[in-house]
């Protein structure tokens, strides 16, 4: 049975990637990276980035809140310290890159085109959590396409474009971003939302508002993932709330070539490596010989 | 360091009971957390099979009841807590641990301070077991509701603590804060002396101030909404003089001096 996955031009073992600011390397004692379609690690500014005050997390019926806000040591920190560190565990990496003008996107992605081991950059236009950079360039088309545009200029790895739901039309952003030389679209980054505290009477995350992630926001992006794939023509990795070998089963024949975990990783390290397990069963069971059979039959 | 004993195990449970008003004691067999776990750090527990409530919740462990059995305190406060209230002897827990850096164990201090609020109780009576190991003199000063965990007072005793208590009402031992005891106890004897406090942020901020006064070597173990525990989602950080650090991984015991207090 084969779960080889070609996405953007690059072939994943499988179709199982774990998503951007969920899977650190500390993972690497629980699972095996190795056994993973691909890692994206946590969104490289140029700059190291402070992040956001406290509380950053906050739990809320089948989902959390997050507002970190891109914290991270900057691209040379990632390219000397953290990216050795996964290639040593045998993983496939997808570099996420973030910025706040649509130059550091470019500075950073001209960075990765010298470093080796980088198979594919994800543009992390879908940030909700910061005040410049991040989901302003997500929410309009123009500006999703000129970032995606000015990368694709420069980069000569496959470009992926993360997109985010907080939009009227998330399928206008595909395809500008598909017209302006996006190999792929990941979807969806988080919910906007927020909670209250009552014991302390004010907002419960320091930033007032964040991104909802988990369980609970399954069927939004399962919805979006469905129209996005029907809008476009590049490949569609689906993502939000996958916790369950069944759940990726979904996006799948929703039309995603692959899918990522974020969340599911806190409450179970190994979920990544479940899911994988989990589509071999079902293909098996349901004498499929190729994952590739599996993609969008559930389209109508 | 600390996270190379860093494991994912079903730790089965020994015993689970109520020793407080709302307080749990909860021990669990396991060799190579009663090996490598060290005071202050604490379990990341699953504490239901399902998805709500959906992230594991940090418990600190309280210390070995032998060489095979560690021991947590915790509080039932929301329905996470009340979950892993329930669970009985023989189920077993899935938990990632030890995690986090735990408390300065050193000898040269002659005699340490305990200074804890409520639950923040849990990881000191673990700290008071290894000073006392060392043979060095501990004083804890617990401030508590009336009917806190009482249990960990005969604890404490029998390692051969010294132990006042402070209650809000009165209704036990000295009425009032537990910190406004606390100089009196870093005169008291012979240095160098050490304070360790965990409980409420306000009791935490008033200890370290009185540390930094009299000069004295102190740590906090703080606490902070937590999702991965691990140290991959930087979900708990709080500030530090050298920037946000996160609780799971780089504390939760931190210098007084380095807190940026904000609570």
């Amino acid at each position: 049975m084969n779960l080889t996955t070609d996405i953007a031009g690059i072939q994943l073992k499988n179709p199982v990637i774990m998503a951007s600011g969920t899977f650190g390397r500390e993972y690497g004692r629980f699972t095996d990276p190795a056994k993973l379609g691909a890692v994206i690690p946590k969104s490289v500014t140029l700059e190291a980035r402070s992040g956001n005050p406290a509380p950053r997390v906050w739990e809320t019926t089948a989902g959390m809140l997050n507002s970190i806000g891109l914290e991270n040591r900057g691209v040379t920190y990632f390219v000397e310290e953290e990216l050795p560190l996964w290639l040593g565990l045998g993983a496939t990496v997808i570099a996420s890159v973030a910025g706040e003008t649509i130059d550091e996107f470019v500075r950073v992605a001209e960075i990765f085109n010298d470093v080796d081991g980088i198979s594919a950059l994800e543009l992390n236009v879908s940030c909700p959590n910061v005040d410049r950079g991040g989901i302003q360039f997500g929410c309009r088309p123009r500006l999703a396409a000129d970032v995606t545009a000015a990368v694709k200029s420069v980069a000569n790895k496959p470009v992926i474009v993360k997109l985010t739901p907080n939009v009227t039309s998330i399928t206008e952003i595909a395809k500008a971003v598909e017209a302006a030389g996006a190999d792929a679209v990941s979807l969806i980054n988080t919910v906007l939302g927020m909670a209250i505290d009552i014991a302390a009477e004010k907002p419960a995350l320091g930033r007032v508002v964040g991104g909802l992630s988990g369980p609970a926001i399954k069927p939004i992006a399962l919805r979006l993932v469905y129209e996005t794939v029907g809008a476009i023509d590049i490949p569609v990795i689906g993502l939000g709330g996958i916790t369950t070998p069944a759940d990726a089963l979904e996006f799948m024949l929703a039309g995603a070539s692959a899918v990522q975990i974020g969340t599911a990783t806190f409450i179970e390290p190994k979920t990544g490596e479940q899911v994988v397990a989990g589509i071999g069963t079902y293909l098996r069971e349901h004498d499929y010989d190729n994952i590739t059979q599996l993609i969008g039959r559930a389209r109508l | 360091m600390a996270e190379k004993h860093l494991t994912q195990d079903q730790l089965e449970i020994i015993s689970n009971k109520v020793v407080g008003d709302g307080f749990y004691r909860l021990t669990v067999r396991s060799h190579s957390w009663a090996k490598s776990a060290r005071a202050g750090q604490f379990a990341h527990i699953r504490v239901g099979k399902g998805l709500e409530p959906l992230l594991r919740r940090p418990i600190s462990i309280h210390g070995l009841d032998d060489r095979d059995a560690i021991a947590f305190l915790y509080q039932a406060k929301g329905a996470g807590t009340a979950l892993l209230a329930a669970k009985r002897t023989g189920e077993t827990i899935d938990a990632i641990g030890p995690a986090g850096n735990g408390f300065t164990v050193d000898a040269r201090f002659r005699r340490i301070i305990l200074v804890g609020g409520g639950i923040g109780v849990a990881p000191l009576m673990f700290l008071a077991q290894a000073y006392r190991a060392k043979g060095t003199a501990v004083t804890v000063l617990l401030g508590a509701r009336s009917k806190d965990c009482l249990t960990c007072l005969a604890d404490f005793k029998s390692l051969g603590c010294q132990v006042t208590v402070t209650t809000d009402d009165g209704s036990q031992g000295h009425r009032g804060y537990v910190t406004d005891i606390l100089e009196q106890h870093i005169s008291a004897g012979p240095g160098p002396v050490a304070i360790f406090a965990c409980g409420p942020t306000v009791m935490m901020r008033r200890a370290a101030t009185i540390a930094g006064l009299y000069d004295v070597f102190c740590e906090v173990s703080l606490e902070e909404r937590m999702a991965c525990g691990v140290g991959a989602c930087l979900g708990c950080a709080v500030m530090t003089t050298t920037g946000y650090r996160r609780v799971c991984a780089d504390g939760p015991v931190f210098s007084a001096e380095e807190v940026v207090w904000t609570g």
